[in-house]
């Protein structure tokens, strides 16, 4: 089945999914939240679709708002989709599809850990990459990396020598001015 | 009879037939443990030496790979791409340099092509050496690894001689690679095509067909055809569980479709196949896969050698004879999202690039075949002894940078 077919197919049902035109890459489809899970469960289980393989799932941060991306792929058919669910950013809450593809599990732990991203029914929701207690969701445009962490300081190399590279650029301004004028190549003004 | 004794025998639990069952035991498997492969820690819960769980712990390498991709542009990414699996830089730079080509909607010129098929296909080739290498040392045979080691490091001097590294390349850039092939680069590739041809077979007599090594393996982890999917494996771990799916062949990327080569697939339990001891989808599937695609990679090798020939008989300007696209220095990169993937040596590469038509992208995200590996590990190990447990993790081929980022 081509993209189109697959949309007229999915909009008879949820007359609420949409498919943006786009302008360059893939061609996606949009879902509802709220009906997430039961349209990805009718991709999974009809047999014209039968999407029987989850390729990835990423969070993703825009700013204004979090997107969750299921690329998904049927090995029998051998087409592809590429849906997206749009979360508000304060308190996002999508359902687990961890019951259909149990590939999900550390995909939704991770799009957990960095965006706080919360997945209804996951068996196992918590940290996967960062530590247990890290605070905060990483991956988010607006996050601020902490100044420590259990007073390990977090500075980095290029901040903690900021001074030091400033004077070493100037001194090597002045060098080189102090060599063109020595070669009498200096800039007249 | 002593009062210790007398107490530990009334504490012991029985099961419902009355057997005594001894007390579980949280194990900790690592960071540093060497059959690992690198910094995973494993939780195992033990029953006697029966594994009751195996839980892996991740994220000790975790170097924020994707987040870096938000702060630098589409080119200045490239050598990151190196650090997610240092085994096979290469495939990793093309499955990156796929993803915004894509996107930005950049042709090849076809000696661009052929170089990064061939660096892709003799990476394929070291990678499944260090495999099938380790795999057997993990399992007591020293010698297998260093054969394979030492057939790696030939494919390490044409690397150094096209890109000056050897290990992690950054040789291909968006638009095609780095350098041209350096002089003596196709007789080189052909010697050692040759070479490493009956050194396979040579190998094969040394281990593949060795009893032990068939006994350690055979009926362990096995993972059906239907798990297999569900579980997300790809590449050979998808393969040995009996699915005939490779991405270079089902959904081609680059110059794949002009090529000849058979996907390998895991045949446990046919008397005339290469595992007629086991059950399809074992260990010893996955492992015999590997063997079977590096003999697959060196004909792929074998005729990109024929038809740089080919190219080097046009003159210096053709179009066909650059080894770059012709682009802007600026990268302009339209508001999209794209995901692509390519057939690494552990398997399925996603690479989920979205842009918002700045010079930056606004998301990477990075999908490996060892992440859904270990997803999957608890379930594989379930019940297996803590020796088959490192056995698992050999013929997964688990490369931790790769999980972590």
């Amino acid at each position: 089945m081509d993209f189109d077919a697959i949309v007229s197919k999915l909009k008879a049902k949820w007359p609420t999914v949409e498919a943006p035109k786009v302008e360059a890459g893939d061609r996606f489809v949009m879902l509802p939240t709220k009906e997430s899970f039961e349209i990805l469960k009718y991709l999974k289980e009809d047999p014209e679709l039968y999407f029987d393989s989850l390729m990835s799932l990423a969070g993703a941060d825009t700013g204004r708002e979090l997107w969750v991306i299921y690329p998904l792929h049927s090995f029998k058919h051998l087409h592809k989709l590429y849906v997206k669910v749009v979360l508000p950013r304060e308190n996002p809450e999508v359902d687990s599809v961890v019951s259909l593809w149990m590939v999900a599990n550390f995909f939704e732990r991770e799009a957990y850990d960095l965006y706080g991203i919360v997945f209804k029914n996951h068996p196992d929701l918590r940290r996967i990459i960062n530590p247990p207690d890290w605070v905060g969701w990483p991956g988010r445009k607006d996050y601020e990396f902490p100044a420590d962490y259990h007073g390990i300081p977090t500075v980095r190399a290029d901040q903690f020598f900021a001074d030091e590279v400033e004077r070493g650029i100037a001194e090597r301004e002045l060098q080189e001015k102090q060599l063109l004028e020595k070669l009498g190549l200096a800039e007249k003004k | 009879m002593p009062m210790v004794a007398q107490n530990l025998l009334e504490t012991d639990i029985k099961d419902e037939k009355g057997r005594v069952q001894s007390e579980e035991m949280v194990l900790s498997m690592g960071p540093h443990h060497p059959s690992t492969h690198g910094v995973l820690r494993l939780e195992v819960v033990t029953d006697g030496e029966v594994v009751v769980a195996a839980r892996p712990d991740i994220g000790y390498l975790h170097r924020a790979i994707e987040k870096i991709g938000e702060y630098v542009d589409y080119r200045q990414f490239m050598p990151y791409t190196d650090r997610v699996d240092y085994l096979c830089s290469m495939n990793s730079n093309h499955a990156y340099a796929l993803g915004v080509e894509k996107l930005a909607n950049i042709k090849l010129p076809l000696r661009a092509e052929l170089m990064r098929v061939m660096v892709a296909e003799l990476n394929r080739i070291s990678s499944h050496m260090i495999c099938v290498g380790a795999l057997a040392m993990d399992m007591g045979a020293y010698t297998p690894f260093l054969h394979g080691i030492c057939h790696r490091e030939l494919v390490n001097d044409i690397f150094e001689e096209v890109c000056g590294a050897r290990l992690t390349y950054n040789y291909m850039t968006i638009g095609g690679v780095s350098y041209d092939a350096p002089p003596g680069f196709i007789d080189k590739c052909e010697k050692f095509a040759d070479y490493l041809w009956p050194k396979m077979v040579e190998f094969n007599e040394l281990i593949t067909g060795n009893s032990i090594f068939q006994e350690r393996l055979c009926h362990v982890g096995i993972v059906s055809r239907e798990q297999a999917i569900n579980w997300g494996l790809v590449g050979p771990n998808l393969r040995g569980s009996g699915v005939k799916w490779d991405v270079r062949k089902d959904d081609p990327y680059s110059i794949y479709p002009l090529l000849k080569f058979d996907i390998p697939i895991g045949d446990g339990g046919d008397p005339n196949g290469t595992n007629p001891r086991g059950t399809l989808g074992d260990c010893y599937d996955r492992y015999v896969v590997r063997v079977k695609e590096v003999f697959e990679s060196i004909k792929i090798v074998k005729q990109l050698c024929a038809m740089m020939r080919e190219n080097e008989k046009l003159p210096a300007d053709h179009p066909d004879r650059l080894y770059q696209a012709r682009l802007p220095g600026r990268l302009r990169v339209k508001r999209g999202e794209v995901y692509v993937r390519s057939e690494n040596p552990r398997g399925e590469t996603g690479y989920h690039v979205i842009s918002d038509g700045t010079d930056k992208p606004l998301r990477l995200k990075i999908r490996t075949g060892s992440y859904t590996a270990l997803n999957c590990f608890e379930e594989v190990t379930r019940g297996l002894l803590i020796g088959d447990v490192i056995a698992v993790i050999g013929c997964f081929d688990i490369v931790l940078p790769e999980v972590d980022r």
